[in-house]
């Protein structure tokens, strides 16, 4: 709404108005009739407030105020209800006619002054007296330290003393006469020669210095802040405590350090973290690279044994088996260990992508070609039904890989005699090749962690196959790096169909 | 005491001046000034500790804090790789504001070096400008004294 003020409203509201949060704005019409507004009612109001009521039911004191007699008209602390009190702005948009009301609460400084004047009371109830020589009356009772500065460097004290400043450990009991007031607080030190060169330039005005703090009696440490200040020619200077207004502030700056501290912790963290699973992926990348020869020899001995008409005639079934079954775990090894150096590969992004334009049929036929095997071995279907004409453009080897990996997962999970469709369809600028099987399906939880690399316990086939738990992690690691995306619908006990979108070249 | 915030400035004071060490932070907003009398070869010195509030964008360090001092310490925090730029930052601001005072740096929370992020090859960055080097731990109390002591002695040359 801030946005939708108009003009001279909002030059009106950020001129005139303090920085408070917390105003309510209302709209009203010439006649005083609530049209809209801005903030939280419940703040000033006692009862909700509605859109078409004549304001003044609400707030009597607007009554016969709304049109002003001039505008922008201010009415000063007015009681709102028991615990709200707040300055009214009155404001007319001459241009529509209608009138922007603002309520800016005042109860806080309302409460300061309160304390002042019960303070000012007391003080006069105890007839302190008066002294002639100072200009600034009953600041004290406002918890300002008054002095003058003397030729000597001395100061002299105006006025009374509050109560805190007698009270700070630097200080007790050490007024009488004049004071050396750096000797007092070493922090003078830095704040005199400042204060005595604007003393020098006499003009009416004050001059702040920084923060510092005293220990307190209570040993607390209480808040300071100076002020040469010249009046009418005079210099004196001033020392405040921090009080209220100051809580807020030093909240806000405790709160925004711990905030920096646990970021820059968060952020150590990922250091570390991203550190370690580098050291794990090469770690992983390097096993798996010198795995790779022990194992294909191993295997290629195996195969040769197996294939060795003699020697397979001179040893007993139960061996025969036995070697069989090494070849086969042998291969699995070998499978897994290359799956195991591509992911860690593509986790390090030790990859450059080359692509290449291809059919979309071609990559799909590729792929059909690696599976017969296992299409035969389980008796299934795979049906292909991508139209020529789709070309893409990926890196062939790579996106192989992931063909291969899902109609791998595909025929894994479906049984004997079951299908497997690959079909794509055109889009609006993209192709979608959908994988749909017939198998087991999967329940959404799985569905959910398929793409996340590492499964922890990969899921036996319908015949016990054996899987790496890698190959979709791999799937959704090229497919991230082409750009594409992948999408999984499964039914349990129905099928699974997997959904690649493929920009259309 | 010059330095980011939260490097360990005041409790490195702290633990100097009243032998106390608090693992609650408590920023320090503007100056707090304590004193400790010393004995340096036999001489009785009274320093004034300024305990600066950490440099950030909230707070800036006025380089009149620094005018007066005659030595002042650049303390870092080991285990924060953000406070080593902070440190020569004010180093800057402390070597036109007091050309004359003598500085040490201060490597801070030496009692977790496992877990620090400045590298040796950075304090040897320091060492060949010319400054001395002390690790500290105002926490396990490791050369907290020595450190004070040492810049008085500097101080006194
Ligand atoms: N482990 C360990 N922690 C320390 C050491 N010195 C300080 N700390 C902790 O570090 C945090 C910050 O210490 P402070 O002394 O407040 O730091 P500072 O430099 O005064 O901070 P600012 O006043 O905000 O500039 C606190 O939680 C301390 O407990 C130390 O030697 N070892
Ligand atoms: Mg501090």
């Amino acid at each position: 709404m801030l946005r939708n003020l108009p003009e001279n409203i909002l030059k009106y509201l950020v001129d005139q108005v303090p920085p408070y949060t917390g105003i309510l704005i209302v709209k009203t019409s010439a006649e005083g009739v609530v049209l809209g507004w801005h903030g939280d009612p419940a703040d000033y109001l006692s009862e909700a407030l509605m859109i078409n009521e004549d304001l003044s039911d609400q707030v009597a004191a607007l009554f016969g105020m709304i049109p002003p007699l001039v505008s922008p008209m201010v009415l000063s602390r007015i009681e709102m209800h028991s615990e709200c009190i707040a300055d009214i702005h009155i404001v007319e948009d001459e241009e529509l006619n209608e009138f922007w009301i603002f309520f800016v609460n005042q109860t806080k400084e309302v409460e300061g002054i309160r304390d002042f004047l019960q303070r000012l009371n007391e003080s006069k109830l105890s007839a302190a007296k008066s002294n002639s020589d100072n200009p600034f009356g009953a600041l004290h009772l406002l918890d300002l330290a008054t002095f003058k500065p003397q030729s000597d460097g001395l100061f002299s004290v105006v006025g009374e003393l509050p109560h805190w400043f007698q009270t700070l450990s630097s200080v007790e009991g050490r007024i009488k006469g004049r004071i050396q007031l750096a000797d007092m607080f070493p922090f003078m030190e830095v704040f005199l020669p400042e204060a005595n060169a604007f003393w020098d330039k006499q003009r009416n005005g004050n001059f702040k210095s920084g923060v510092w703090s005293e220990n307190a009696q209570s040993g607390n440490n209480l808040y300071l802040n100076a002020y040469a200040i010249n009046f009418n020619g005079v210099g004196y200077l001033m020392i405040r405590p921090l009080y209220q207004e100051f809580d807020g502030e030093m909240e806000v700056m405790q709160r925004a350090r711990e905030q920096s501290l646990a970021f820059e912790k968060l952020a150590k963290a990922e250091r570390k973290l991203k550190d370690l699973l580098d050291y794990k992926d090469k770690f992983v990348s390097i096993v798996s690279h010198d795995l790779r020869s022990p194992v294909a020899s191993v295997l290629s001995i195996a195969q040769m044994l197996n294939a060795d008409e003699g020697f397979l005639a001179q040893i007993s079934d139960f061996n025969r088996e036995m070697l069989n079954n090494i070849q086969q775990e042998m291969l699995r090894l070998l499978d897994y260990n290359d799956k195991l150096y591509n992911w860690s590969n593509l986790e390090l992004g030790n990859f450059t992508l080359v692509t290449s334009r291809i059919q979309l049929l071609e990559l799909v036929t590729q792929a059909e070609r690696t599976a017969q095997p296992k299409l035969k071995e389980k008796h299934i279907e795979m049906q292909v039904e991508v139209p020529s004409g789709f070309l893409v453009e990926v890196d062939t080897t790579l996106f192989a890989q992931v063909l291969n990996n899902l109609v791998a997962n595909a025929l894994k999970f479906t049984a004997e005699g079951g299908k497997l469709t690959v079909s794509a369809k055109k889009g609006e600028g993209f192709y979608v090749l959908s994988l749909a099987d017939s198998g087991v399906g999967m329940s959404k939880e799985v569905a959910d962690q398929l793409f996340q690399g590492f499964v922890r316990q990969s899921t036996l086939g319908t015949k016990g196959e054996k899987g790496t738990g890698l190959g979709m992690g791999i799937v959704k690691k090229i497919l991230d790096a082409h750009g594409f995306d992948i999408k999984v619908d499964s039914v349990v006990g129905e099928g699974t169909t997997f959904s690649i979108y493929l920009p259309a070249i | 005491m010059l330095g980011a915030f939260a490097v360990g400035k005041t409790s490195l004071v702290q633990r100097y001046v009243k032998s106390i060490f608090s693992e609650k932070y408590q920023t320090t907003i503007g100056v707090k000034i304590d004193k400790k009398t010393v004995m340096v070869n036999q001489t009785e010195v009274d320093l004034l500790l300024w305990d600066i509030h950490g440099e950030d964008d909230f707070q800036k360090v006025k380089s009149s804090y620094v005018v007066g001092s005659s030595g002042y310490f650049i303390v870092i925090d080991g285990t924060r790789a953000e406070t080593f730029a902070v440190g020569l930052e004010l180093l800057k601001l402390a070597q036109s504001a007091a050309p004359a005072a003598s500085c040490v740096f201060l490597f801070n929370k030496a009692d977790i070096k496992s877990e620090w992020e400045i590298t040796e090859n950075q304090i040897n960055e320091i060492r060949t400008m010319g400054f001395e080097v002390i690790e500290t731990s105002a926490k396990d109390n490791l050369s907290v004294n020595e450190a004070f002591n040492h810049i008085a002695a500097l101080m006194l040359k």
